[in-house]
């Protein structure tokens, strides 16, 4: 339990978060990540396999993600291709170069063999299996959590989130935006690339197909962040997206546990995702709506208060 | 609206946690924990089969059906929910779902099912018995070389095409191993790669015109779609064999010959029986099936009389079924 929603969760919410920054902070919706994800499995597994050490198998894992992401942003750049098509792109090639990576196998086992997940024991020997996992994953999680927050307060990263909402001030800044969304997109995917080798040590194995459907997964999870509070301070952003990933991954473990209840397969549980992700739409929709028409409201009762006022003096001024 | 989001989630999410842990229900038959990685005819005969020979042996078992629907990422979230449920054994049917149970589970038994290559998915160390391990399993390692001979003596074929899925571990071995096999015959060997079944058909089109003959392995993709496969190579009168026969049914193949995957899943019963009357399962090691009897022979007359090919009497006589003048004969 302990394990299949929490270290699942966290290890996933590492993904989400560059979801986020390509989806939401740099509003790109970018299908690189189906294909880097697994590119960060493979790095990191043939790093891990060849004996690179752990910590340099995810730096690699995270380098081969960043250029993945690096390829998207200038295709998106020079060749003028919408970001959607752009990451299409790189996503099918990625599929072909994951099989390289993974020396022309489909699949490559870490079974038997010393990864961060048969360390973590180790370390916190003085806790219990999925606590020790637990914690170690945490530990991760947290500190990419924290770098994160402290870029996007920095000018970079400011001008990367201002870029997202308002491309047309950053350019009249002097900024140039192709530049900041590379930037931003190899930020994105060497997360994701992370997610993926942090994923691949701890079930075991990389395998080629493993980013499939990923985007969709991570989509979800972000919504059902926002669907918990509303923010716009970057700390408190990532930390719902930790918080959406988990509670994502624990509604899936639900569907699989209590979903045979009602009538509910397995196999069901793709449609499950997409679901949620309408339910979410539509209630930050009616939330936007509502707190809109609440703001015009407002406007609205200023504007008279405004008005009322400025008559009051125009006759104090004629008396 | 946004506090009662939140407090319904929280509150779900906690509740399960809650009820995982107090869901264990008398443990009375033992728990079987199955962790399929997507419903395809095959990996579902395997299931069947292996309740079947639980059943005709009078062992009452409960199962626990698990499907990843494909998406390698669950098969690690199924092997955590089997853990929470503390099942008594589990069972991996096809590679990615087989490492994941692998990678979480080292003291109770662990048995994989239908994996081409064990060793090279990392499943086991070692075929010989015994030994420590918790897992044992049976593989579905295909008599390539057997298969291509029996190809090229009924076709006489110069050259040989196959099409596999690059990204399927299985497929990529047992291309090697088809590759080696016509090598030793002194065959020309075109390989064909795909990445997903709606290129198969493309795929088929770009060697149909090098090839004398198609040889089919038993991956997920290419199986899926062999109807493709079938279209391009009967328009174009080539001969095709497959090595699964499960799969043919209404197509216009020559020849089939390859598991009854059925009895891949009787023998995985076999394996589950064993362990629960207290074998070890580094006693039992990796099985593979290799009897004649576990594999069918599968011919269709019509089109080899098309293509003007005949069938030794001593092949047709071991045939378990036989098309001719569209009917289907069970032998």
């Amino acid at each position: 339990m302990l394990e299949g929603i929490f270290v699942d969760g966290l290890i996933f919410s590492i993904m989400v978060i560059g979801v986020l920054i390509s989806y939401r902070i740099l509003d790109f919706a970018d299908l690189t990540c189906d294909g880097s994800f697994a590119t960060g499995a493979a790095v990191a597994t043939m790093a891990i396999v060849n004996g690179t050490g752990l910590a340099t198998a995810l730096l690699l894992a995270s380098g081969a993600g960043a250029i993945a992401g690096v390829i998207t942003a200038t295709i998106h750049n020079r060749l003028k291709v919408p970001g959607l098509l752009a990451g299409i792109l790189t996503m099918t090639m990625l599929y072909s170069i994951n099989i390289r990576i993974l020396g022309g196998r489909a699949n490559v086992p870490l079974l038997r063999i010393e990864t961060l997940y048969t360390r973590f024991p180790e370390i916190f020997s003085m806790m219990s299996n999925p606590w020790a996992l637990l914690v170690g994953t945490l530990i991760i999680v947290l500190i990419v959590k924290e770098l994160i927050d402290v870029f996007f307060r920095t000018d970079l990263g400011i001008a990367i989130g201002a870029l997202g909402s308002n491309e047309q001030m950053i350019i009249s800044m002097g900024i140039d935006p192709k530049l900041l969304k590379v930037i931003g997109m190899a930020l994105s995917n060497g997360l994701i690339a992370l997610s993926g080798g942090l994923l691949a040590q701890y079930q075991g194995f990389a395998d080629a197909n493993l980013g499939q459907g990923m985007v969709v997964q991570g989509l979800a999870a972000i919504m059902i962040g926002e669907f918990l509070f509303d923010s716009n301070k970057i700390s408190l952003i990532t930390l719902r997206v930790i918080f959406g990933a988990i509670i994502y991954k624990a509604l899936m473990f639900l569907g699989r546990y209590y979903g045979y209840y009602i009538n509910l397969t397995p196999s069901d549980l793709k449609l499950l995702t997409g679901i949620l992700v309408i339910i979410s739409l539509i209630v930050a929709q009616t939330r936007n709506a509502a707190s809109s028409a609440d703001a015009r409201k407002k406007a609205l009762r200023r504007n008279k208060e405004r008005r009322e006022a400025l008559d009051k003096e125009a006759g104090h001024v004629e008396n | 609206m946004k506090r009662v989001g939140i407090l319904l989630l929280l509150s779900l999410v906690l509740v399960a946690s809650l009820s995982a842990a107090g869901v264990q229900e008398a443990k009375s038959e033992p728990l079987v924990g199955v962790s399929k990685f997507l419903a395809h005819p095959a990996l579902d005969a395997v299931e069947t089969g292996m309740q079947d020979y639980l059943k005709s042996v009078g062992k009452n078992v409960r199962f626990d059906f698990q499907n990843a629907n494909a998406d390698v990422s669950a098969s690690a979230q199924i092997a955590q929910k089997f853990k929470s449920d503390r099942v008594d054994m589990v069972v991996g049917i096809a590679t990615p779902t087989a490492q994941a149970l692998v990678n979480v589970f080292s003291d109770i038994p662990v048995i994989f099912s239908a994996i081409t290559d064990p060793l090279g998915a990392g499943l086991v160390t070692t075929y010989t018995t015994p030994n420590s391990d918790n897992v044992t399993g049976v593989s579905d390692m295909n008599p390539v070389e057997a298969q291509i001979e029996l190809l090229v003596r009924l076709t006489g074929a110069k050259t040989i095409g196959n099409i596999y899925a690059s990204g399927e571990a299985n497929g990529v071995t047992l291309m090697e191993q088809a590759k080696a096999a016509a090598e030793k015959l002194g065959v020309a060997f075109v390989p064909a790669a795909v990445a997903n079944t709606s290129e198969v058909m493309q795929a088929t089109q770009a060697i149909i015109g090098r090839v004398d003959a198609i040889y089919i392995a038993t991956d997920n993709t290419v199986i899926s779609a062999l109807p493709s496969v079938d279209d391009v190579a009967s328009k174009a009168g080539v001969p095709l064999m497959t090595a699964d026969p499960s799969n043919v049914d209404g197509l216009d193949f020559l020849v089939a010959w390859g598991f009854d995957y059925y009895k891949i899943g009787l023998a995985t019963g076999e394996i589950v029986a064993q362990l629960l009357d207290g074998k070890k399962p580094g006693e039992i090691g990796t099985k593979f099936l290799t009897d004649p009897e576990d594999f069918e022979l599968w011919f269709n007359l019509d089109v080899a009389k098309k293509l003007g090919i005949s069938i030794p009497a001593d092949l047709l006589e071991t045939a378990a079924v036989v098309y001719q003048n569209g009917q289907k004969i069970v032998k």
